[in-house]
């Protein structure tokens, strides 16, 4: 029965230790930001691996070459009015009321993605999304998107292949594992088990990385493995 | 305040690994380790000396930080697949904004190592951006101006105190995987041909060394 291998990679802290290590990818990176500002406690965990990965770099030294601190030197003595790369950049449109994204998150999504203009389309019944085009170095198959389910609205009963993994931006939500509510991380890593989220009093507005669409009415049956809160 | 759940799989092949709980003890790093890096003494130092930099603009303190840390950024950073060249440009950036934002560091949130490290790691993942003309910026996600002051200190001396004792109880061969999975950019395959061990048996022990870890932040960062 015990054959399954959970991957290690797919937990919280494993996300964290790796935006501590500068080694997500563009989605996963904005997702956790994102977190970052919403979430003290997600903000000093990572704060802590990253003073681990400190630790662990310091352990070793490589050779400089001989000017790299006359190089230095020389352009701290002689600051060039550098142009800020974020100067020349539109300041981002300001979030719509309707978007119910906290203006921080609005900012870094507006950073990263493609679009500028931001608009819920119906995805289902009592679901709306925006789907996010992050820039990215090169394509993946991970998507990134913006869902919106009204208050009280409960989705129909649903699973996942491959990971998902969910932020909370604003109101919350219930399903079989417990309730969750804005600046939670929740995520989903074992397609044998289904959920069915249902949206609170004032709805749900959530920022959600998937790595294939998702699959309603699967008749086998799902199950979540790794879950979350913070 | 933070609350996880296992199902059963997690929990038994918890078990199933656990012997290497009572190998930890006996297999503590603390007196095979003979690092230039003496933890929460040494960083100490030079959190002073950082602090001294960004409030008197001193740069013969600027050249002792330069002097013991951009060798081990580059160290990092050729790890990390970057060329000499690369490396070395990613290294000058750094310091570059080491000493231009030097008035932003606050000893009290975030030690000196920390928080040269973080900004040599977004220096890298600019530079790997700018390779692919992404127009995209570290500074655009930093919250350092978007947070409000009242948020609670970052990793605190104690933490990395904590943190150092629980990199010295892990096993060797777990810190050291734990490097070269997080730090060191090498995928677990990787590791499992240079260690020769069976992958499932790398993921296992990097496993078993974040539970670990993980326990010892939790322990101190009850609220």
């Amino acid at each position: 029965m015990i054959t399954m291998y959970k991957d290690p990679l797919q937990s919280l802290d494993m996300l964290l230790m790796r935006h501590a290590a500068g080694k997500l990818g563009p989605h996963e990176s904005l997702l956790v930001n994102a977190a970052m500002a919403l979430n003290d406690t997600i903000r000093k965990r990572i704060a802590q691996y990253e003073a681990l990965g400190a630790q662990l770099i310091c352990e070793e030294q490589a050779q400089l070459t001989q000017s790299c601190l006359e190089q230095v030197m020389a352009r701290i003595q002689n600051p060039q009015p550098a142009a800020d790369p974020c100067a020349d950049k539109t300041k981002p449109c300001p979030p719509s009321p309707d978007l119910y994204i906290p203006d921080i998150v609005h900012s870094m999504i507006s950073a990263v993605c493609a679009q500028k203009q931001k608009q819920w389309s119906r995805a289902t019944h009592g679901i709306m999304r925006i789907d996010l085009r992050v820039k990215e170095p090169t394509p993946t198959q991970k998507f990134l998107k913006l869902m919106k389910m009204a208050p009280k609205f409960a989705t129909p009963k649903h699973s996942h292949t491959g990971t998902e993994i969910t932020l909370i931006l604003h109101g919350g939500y219930a399903d079989e594992f417990g309730e969750w509510k804005k600046g939670d991380i929740v995520i989903l890593t074992d397609p044998r088990f289904a959920h069915q989220p249902v949206a609170g009093d004032d709805g749900c507005v959530c920022l959600t990385l998937t790595e294939s669409p998702l699959q309603f009415h699967n008749p086998v049956t799902r199950m979540v493995n790794v879950f979350f809160r913070v | 305040m933070l609350a996880c759940a296992y199902n059963i799989f997690e929990a038994v092949d918890f078990l199933a690994i656990a012997p290497w709980l009572r190998l930890e003890k006996a297999m503590s790093l603390k007196e095979a380790k003979n690092t230039p890096s003496s933890g929460a003494q040494n960083h100490a130092g030079f959190n002073e000396l950082l602090a001294k930099v960004a409030a008197t603009r001193d740069q013969q303190a600027f050249v002792e930080i330069f002097n013991y840390y951009a060798p081990r950024v580059k160290s990092w950073l050729l790890k990390n697949g970057l060329s000499d060249s690369a490396a070395e440009e990613v290294v000058q950036n750094t310091f570059v904004t080491v000493w231009e934002k030097g008035a932003q560091y606050n000893p009290k949130k975030a030690a000196a190592s920390t928080w040269i490290f973080t900004i040599a790691r977004n220096k890298r993942i600019d530079a790997l951006r700018r390779d692919k003309n992404l127009d995209i910026n570290s500074d655009s996600l930093a919250l350092e101006n978007a947070v409000a002051e009242t948020a609670p200190e970052y990793a605190d001396a104690q933490d990395i105190e904590r943190l150092t004792e629980a990199m010295e109880t892990l096993p060797p061969e777990q810190a050291e995987l734990l490097r070269m999975a997080f730090f060191d950019d090498m995928s677990h395959s990787d590791i499992s041909s240079k260690t020769k061990l069976p992958l499932g048996t790398v993921k296992s022990r990097l496993r078993l060394a974040m539970d670990k870890l993980r326990g010892m932040i939790q322990m101190g960062g009850a609220q």
